[in-house]
């Protein structure tokens, strides 16, 4: 019972499961299954970092397409190059500018984080697309075409990388001085200020811990869909919010995990998947959609239990 | 007034209690028109409840509240003429003093303001006021005594009958505040009824005809200020006389600690202070004498000039360097600037000091140990909680203090700012705490403590300094201390400075 | 000394501001091109910034209730859609207009409801309703593109004494706003709520009824905007709308008015959703690639916000001054 009130979450993943597996006898297949993990691995590192931003208390808009730009330029780069490491690299590298400069405008000259983020949005999204000139990357290597239909022990490679990285931000977020105090300034950052804590360098390594995020899953969506796509994070803005909250992750700062987010992202990945083999239009699943979100948000707030992992 | 004066409200047998825990109970006491009523009590007595069921923002558990002998059940307002002025003023500081004024009230039809007759009832009640302000201006713009004049010409667009004002004086200047007096006396004289609530006596004395007393909720003391002196009604407030709520207080050290000198910003000028190891020092002053502000800038919260020297030896003005020199600041303001209010209590105890708490076995990982230490500090401080799991939230104001005060003990500080240490905490808290701090004394730890709580300051200090209007105004020693002196160099309106003792 | 007065009254009307960026990208664009300073290429501007404009009038007053809707690029597509699929199947304009208002206006309410009633931040609440809103609407329709009547065309393209109709409703729409800020309750409310919503339920507004009926004015105002933008394109489209709450909330932005609420005028966000339009007829000017424009547009965003924050703590830097003289005396 304790463990239904602390994750709400938990209680939807079931019941839709469930639901899903007598309506389709695909829907519990290893196949499925399997797509549906690896369709997700993007989703799930781009929520990690809003994650930790909305537990700081901000906000990142600029994530969804900071996946696009890094995606674009990582693709560049490993086609002229033909080097897997360096797009990754250079993925990351996108990423965390963009994650900078969130961080310096919010953290160090105290812009508010909704606008800032939200130009940088356009301008990632600009800068996939004019690096682009707005088709899809040709060049990708081989390895990276490979790497997106490999399966380790069962389970799709892209999403092993994605559930690294939610160990890591677990970890992070849990065992580390850095994740408390992300914690502490999202409780109330004046207090943390007034306890020692160095809000504005806090407040800064989140918005790059979230472009990093952006863009790792910028370079994975290259090997998840074949090619590096200047479009590819602009429809993903609401998913990643959406799968954060219904976690159980508020906007208020302090409150909420990474692995609620996990079950947040869960949630979204078995409706979409299960609407899909029912035949359900994607505009019915964008009222269903829209609903579990604001109802699930709702039932976080009013009944979720205030503990993280 | 009439001969035979009928009250304008009455209250009988008032209570109010918030879930099981009862806040104020049985108050049975008349409110005459053209006379002020001051009601008075200690922080936490139960007056700011009182208030709120007076003017509508709560409704009562049980009793009944006459207005005009008829008994009403929830008080509107501004259907009956009740209106109350907040200590945190109700005021919207992007609006215009004129929108301000008439907002509750809008002239003209809901979809077609009469603005220039809102301008013109604002101009009548300022001009009756006596004050000059431009109706146009932001509020935002005006100066704290503005802004109070035009929240009470709000407030009594409503009060024909009754006007609350909850410490109204304490961002006045001098000047202001005898301009609000002249009001008062002014609204008075019209008929107007005033409750007036404030921690001044000599205020209370100046302003009001009667008094009710109010202690832990309970209402232990009525009658005409006429009848009854200063002290008699401090008395009656604490429950105890003056002179027993004394300590013995350990002998200080000749060592200093803590030295500050010609520190300066915008709050505050010239500031030198000394504290030596084994001291209490006590700065005393009122709301707005730019105390906390002191002590923010000291502590590095604030940018200011001037030097801090800590064991003789200079200290940049930055947290982290004052902690880790063994200095820390316990803030007034616990809800705003201390409180992790959605984190557990253990995290709120390990915020200031989260790697002197915990073993590590991998370097840069883990909490191990944290949890004992918080649950030791909880046993320490006598906090009652169920668990130390708990959100701070839950807690009652009293142990969200002690979580504070265990929050900077646990950093092992040599030197211990405290802002108002007391503030909206029981009175059983408030011994803890008290003896808490003379034991640190005692341990040889330098202490300063800002309140606005003079007893307070009376009881547990070796040495007072007095602040007014961001400068140090006077300092007296233990044996010297007389309130009367020193409520009189902190509130008066000259300028002299004066070095008492 | 003509600087300083221009600049005491850019910072008491946050509004001067971006009407004087506007004037002196204006001029430099005349400068650049003689095309610029024709009657024509204004009201093509005005036209082009019609539908942001309306749309950034109804975001002003959520903007400043300290609220924000995300689904404003819903409800314009849901007007869209319904206003087509209505035309089809009863063929009257002046039930296919009142119903699409109604509905549009009712849609914005629910965003309202939905924020007072269950305590979700707006954000998140029209995040949701957002979706929820484009996928009904995709329903409804079928996901087919629908053309409208060639009359309706009037709307969009049409003229009254050579102005342009979309010019005529964007002022119409303004004189409203304007006239809703000041001089009606919802207006003085919409600022007081903003601005301290301790001291709006101390003073007994009502706090709940004010928020719905912003929300509701807003999407009143995008469902006019959606007509006019159904009219101008000449027929239903399934791209209609989406991203459009960006630049909306871009403009009110640029116009002044604070994201944390209380302070913002109408006429500041219509001259920012024009600066923006204007920028994009620079860029076009130049030649530039079309998919620089959304960096430039982020940039100067950023600009704005960066200067914002500049002129405040400069002003607090002012008055600190100022307090520690009257202290130092």
């Amino acid at each position: 019972m304790t463990l239904l009130r602390t994750y709400p979450a938990l209680v939807i993943i079931c019941a839709l499961a469930v639901g899903f597996s007598l309506l389709s006898p695909y829907f519990a297949s290893a196949g499925n299954i399997e797509a549906m993990l690896g369709a997700n691995a993007v989703v799930l590192i781009a929520a990690v970092g809003m994650t930790v931003v909305f537990l700081a208390g901000g906000i990142d808009l600029s994530i969804s397409t900071v996946i696009s730009a890094s995606a674009v330029m990582s693709g560049l780069v490993m086609a002229a190059t033909g080097s897997v490491a360096l797009g990754a690299l250079t993925a990351l590298a996108v990423g965390m500018v963009f994650g900078a400069l969130n961080g310096i405008l919010i953290g160090y000259f105290s812009l508010t984080p909704f606008i800032t983020t939200m130009a940088t949005q356009l301008i990632a999204r600009g800068v996939a697309f004019v690096m682009s000139a707005g088709i899809a990357v040709k060049g990708t290597p081989f390895f990276m075409l490979d790497f997106g239909f490999m399966v380790w022990f069962g389970i799709p490679a892209l999403t092993i990388v994605a559930l690294v990285v939610v160990v890591l931000a677990l970890v992070a977020m849990a065992r580390t001085t850095w994740g408390r105090q992300v914690m502490l300034v999202g409780s109330n950052a004046q207090a943390a200020r007034f306890s020692g804590v160095n809000v504005p360098a806090v407040t800064f390594s989140v918005y790059l811990f979230s472009g990093a995020m952006g863009g790792i899953a910028g370079f994975i969506s290259i090997a998840n869909l074949g090619n590096a796509i200047p479009g590819v994070g602009d429809t993903l803005l609401l998913i990643i919010i959406g799968a954060v909250v219904l976690g159980g992750t508020g906007m208020a700062g302090g409150e909420g995990s990474v692995g609620r987010t996990v079950l947040g992202v869960g949630i979204l990945a078995i409706l979409t998947n299960g609407l899909n083999l029912l035949g359900i239009p994607f505009y019915d699943q964008l009222i269903i959609q829209g609903i579990l979100i604001f109802v699930g948000t709702w039932m976080a707030t009013r009944f979720g239990s205030r503990r993280e992992i | 007034m009439t001969d035979t004066p009928r009250p304008v409200v009455s209250v009988r047998d008032l209570s109010k209690a918030f879930a099981s825990k009862t806040v104020v109970s049985n108050l049975s006491f008349d409110i005459f028109p053209g006379e002020a009523l001051a009601l008075v009590g200690e922080n936490g007595a139960g007056k700011s409840t009182t208030k709120n069921m007076l003017c509508g923002l709560l409704t009562p558990t049980s009793g009944e509240i006459l207005v005009e002998d008829n008994p009403v059940t929830k008080v509107i307002g501004a259907e009956h003429g009740i209106s109350a002025v907040h200590q945190e003023l109700s005021l919207f500081g992007s609006l215009t003093v004129s929108e301000n004024i008439s907002i509750s009230n809008l002239p003209g039809h809901a979809a077609r303001i009469d603005w220039p007759a809102a301008e013109k009832t604002a101009r009548n009640q300022i001009e009756f006021l006596g004050i000059e302000i431009d109706p146009r201006a932001l509020v935002e713009t005006l100066g704290a005594g503005k802004q109070q004049i035009v929240e009470i010409a709000k407030a009594l667009l409503h009060a024909n009958k009754v006007l609350i004002l909850d410490e109204p004086t304490t961002s006045l200047t001098a000047i202001e505040r005898e301009k609000l007096f002249a009001i008062i006396d002014k609204l008075k004289a019209g008929g107007l009824a005033i409750v007036f609530i404030s921690h001044f006596m000599e205020e209370i004395y100046r302003v009001c005809d009667s008094f009710v007393v109010l202690r832990d909720g309970q209402q232990v003391g009525q009658g005409r200020l006429a009848d009854v002196n200063q002290r008699a009604l401090e008395e009656m407030m604490v429950g105890r006389t003056m002179a027993d709520a004394r300590v013995d207080l350990a002998a200080p050290t000749q060592v200093p600690a803590l030295d500050v000198r010609g520190l300066s910003s915008a709050d505050f000028t010239g500031i030198d202070l000394t504290v030596n190891a084994g001291e209490i020092l006590g700065i005393a002053g009122l709301m707005g004498a730019g105390r906390t502000e002191v002590a923010e800038a000291i502590f590095g919260l604030r940018p200011a000039t001037g030097e801090v020297r800590i064991k003789g030896e200079f200290a940049p003005r930055n947290v982290k360097a004052m902690m880790a020199r063994g200095l820390c600041y316990v803030t007034e303001d616990r809800r705003t600037n201390g409180l992790f209010l959605n984190r557990p209590v253990r995290e709120n105890l390990s915020a200031a000091s989260i790697l002197k708490f915990v073993q590590r076995k991998l370097r840069g990982f883990g909490f191990q140990g944290e949890k004992a230490k918080a649950q030791d500090i909880v046993a320490d401080m006598n906090i009652a909680i169920p668990h130390i799991e708990n959100n701070v939230s839950d807690l009652s104001g009293g142990n969200q203090q002690k979580v504070m005060l265990g929050r900077w003990l646990a950093t092992l500080p040599d030197i211990l700012i405290f802002d108002e240490p007391t503030k909206g905490v029981d009175i059983g808290a408030k011994f803890d705490i008290h003896a808490a701090i003379a034991d640190l004394a005692r341990a040889g730890k330098a202490i300063i403590i800002v309140s606005s709580d003079l007893p307070e300051l009376l009881h547990i200090t070796h040495r007072m300094a007095v602040m007014r209007k961001g400068r140090i105004v006077g300092e007296f020693m233990r044996d010297d201390y007389d309130s009367v002196k020193i409520i009189s160099l902190a509130a008066s309106a000259k300028e002299s400075t004066s070095n008492a003792a | 000394m003509l600087l300083k007065g221009l600049r005491d009254i850019a910072s008491r009307q946050k509004w001067v501001a971006i009407a004087m960026a506007t004037i002196v990208l204006g001029g430099i664009l005349s400068v650049v091109s003689p095309v610029f300073l024709t009657l024509s290429n204004f009201q093509a501007i005005l036209v082009q910034a019609s539908v942001t404009s309306i749309m950034a009038i109804g975001m002003t007053f959520i903007i400043l209730t300290a609220g924000i809707d995300i689904s404003v690029g819903a409800i314009l597509f849901v007007t869209s859609a319904l206003f087509a699929q209505l035309m089809i199947s009863t063929e009257s304009y002046l039930l296919a207009f009142g119903v699409t208002i109604i509905c549009a206006t009712s849609l914005g309410a629910l965003n309202g409801i939905l924020v007072i009633r269950f305590a979700v931040s707006p954000l998140i609440t029209t995040l949701a309703t957002y979706s929820i809103y484009r996928g009904a609407a995709i329903h409804l329709t079928g996901a087919q593109n629908i053309p409208v009547p060639r009359e309706m065309g009037f709307l969009g393209n049409g003229r009254i004494l050579g102005v342009p109709v979309p010019i005529l409703i964007l002022i119409a729409v303004t004189i409203l706003g304007i006239y809703v800020l000041n001089r009606t309750r919802l207006g003085v409310y919409a600022r007081a709520i903003g601005n301290s919503e301790r001291s709006a339920k101390e003073t007994n507004l009502p706090v709940g009824r004010v928020t719905v009926a912003i929300y509701a004015f807003s999407g009143f105002v995008t469902g006019i905007a959606g007509l006019v933008l159904l009219a101008r394109v000449g027929g239903l489209q399934s791209g209609i709308g989406i991203g459009i709450e960006f630049t909306v909330i871009a403009a009110v932005i640029l116009g002044g008015t604070k994201l944390t609420g209380g302070s913002g005028t109408v006429i500041g966000s219509v001259i920012g959703a024009i600066f923006l339009v204007l920028i994009d007829n620079g860029l076009n000017l130049m030649n530039a690639s079309p998919y620089i424009y959304d960096i430039v547009r982020g940039s100067v965003l950023l600009a704005a916000v960066a200067i914002d924050r500049y002129s405040a703590v400069r002003q607090r830097a002012a008055l600190d001054a100022q307090r520690a003289s009257l202290i130092a005396s």
